[in-house]
């Protein structure tokens, strides 16, 4: 018997594309940067990197508990930030909606998909600033030494 | 160090789950002219000249706090920054960077690796160290198309990407 691996995971079509997707952004790592060009904080491309198996865990708000806020989405995570993307954006990136619910959050889910740092960005830019995280206003390093001089 | 004139900045051990104790140091001559900085199993040292920027010492404390970083420090299970890649990292920045280039951010990424970004209002370049000797780039100017490329041992057009925004 031939092992053909597990099913092809499918695109959540339940998840509207004007559904906001969350994840957190831990503080004091610079997962927040200045855009110069934009002139706004964004999230890092690095908050958007995949861990393992081309997945990246997101909270699927449409699934959360009516009223769930970021500050309870981090709660427990003191000093965090939230991104918020939408899902079609992420779709448009080529990208699947996957849920799957652990214990403590029936919402979770993952954003699957290949995710090479020209997607990385793409995701980052597309992605507001729901909650900063604590240090977000801190580090600006733009200026040169011969600025500074 | 011997004859040099060294301050001890920071002197801490750091322990991290079934990896023994690690150690990093920095140490500065009393000038600042000197700076050793080690981990684990190996070391850097450099001479500060009027060819680094100023904020090169502020970038090594940015790199011990990565290294200070355990298992799932971003809540969704981010492995702990490799100190090989922390090596590279600040090695290949050292030889990269000019006296005007403004201070990169330093991110950590959740595979283990160390990401230097630059967002400035000409470009933005990002370059992301994964493992030793690959560096993963992405340039992207205010006025042309992106290039993302993988570097492993031509730096040239990198160094030039850089001057770009110094």
């Amino acid at each position: 018997m031939i092992d053909s691996g597990p099913p092809p995971e499918e695109d959540d079509a339940g998840v509207a594309d004007d559904a906001d997707m969350w994840r957190r952004l831990p503080p004091f790592l610079n997962w927040v940067i200045w855009d110069a060009r934009e002139r706004t904080f964004r999230a890092s491309s690095a908050a958007f990197q995949n861990l393992k198996n081309r997945r990246l865990s997101v909270c699927l708000t449409c699934y959360a508990p009516v009223a769930f806020t970021p500050q309870a989405f981090v709660e427990r995570h003191p000093g965090y930030g939230v991104a918020a993307i939408r899902t079609g954006d992420a779709r448009a990136e080529g990208q699947i909606i996957v849920p799957e619910a652990v214990p403590d959050e029936v919402a979770h889910g993952h954003m699957v998909g290949d995710k090479p740092k020209g997607v990385q960005r793409a995701l980052a830019r597309a992605a507001r600033l729901l909650l900063l995280p604590e240090d977000a206003i801190a580090p600006l390093p733009t200026l040169t030494d011969q600025e500074a001089r | 160090m011997s004859g040099e004139a060294a301050t001890l900045l920071t002197d801490f051990d750091v322990r991290r789950a079934g990896t023994g104790q690690d150690r990093v140091r920095r140490i500065s001559s009393a000038d600042g002219g000197l700076v050793r900085y080690s981990i684990r199993d190996g070391s850097i040292v450099w001479l500060t000249s009027p060819s680094l920027p100023t904020w090169v010492p502020a970038i090594v404390d940015d790199l011990v706090r990565l290294a200070l970083l355990g298992d799932n420090w971003d809540s969704y299970g981010a492995r702990p920054i490799r100190s090989e890649n922390i090596r590279t990292a600040f090695e290949a920045l050292l030889t990269l960077v000019r006296p005007t280039t403004p201070r990169p951010y330093v991110v950590p990424t959740v595979s283990g690796g160390v990401q230097f970004e630059w967002h400035t209002e000409g470009a933005d370049l990002e370059i992301e160290i994964a493992a030793p000797l690959r560096l993963e780039v992405f340039w992207e100017p205010a006025a042309g198309p992106a290039v993302e490329l993988e570097i492993i041992s031509d730096f040239q057009r990198l160094r030039d990407w850089i001057a770009q925004i110094s």
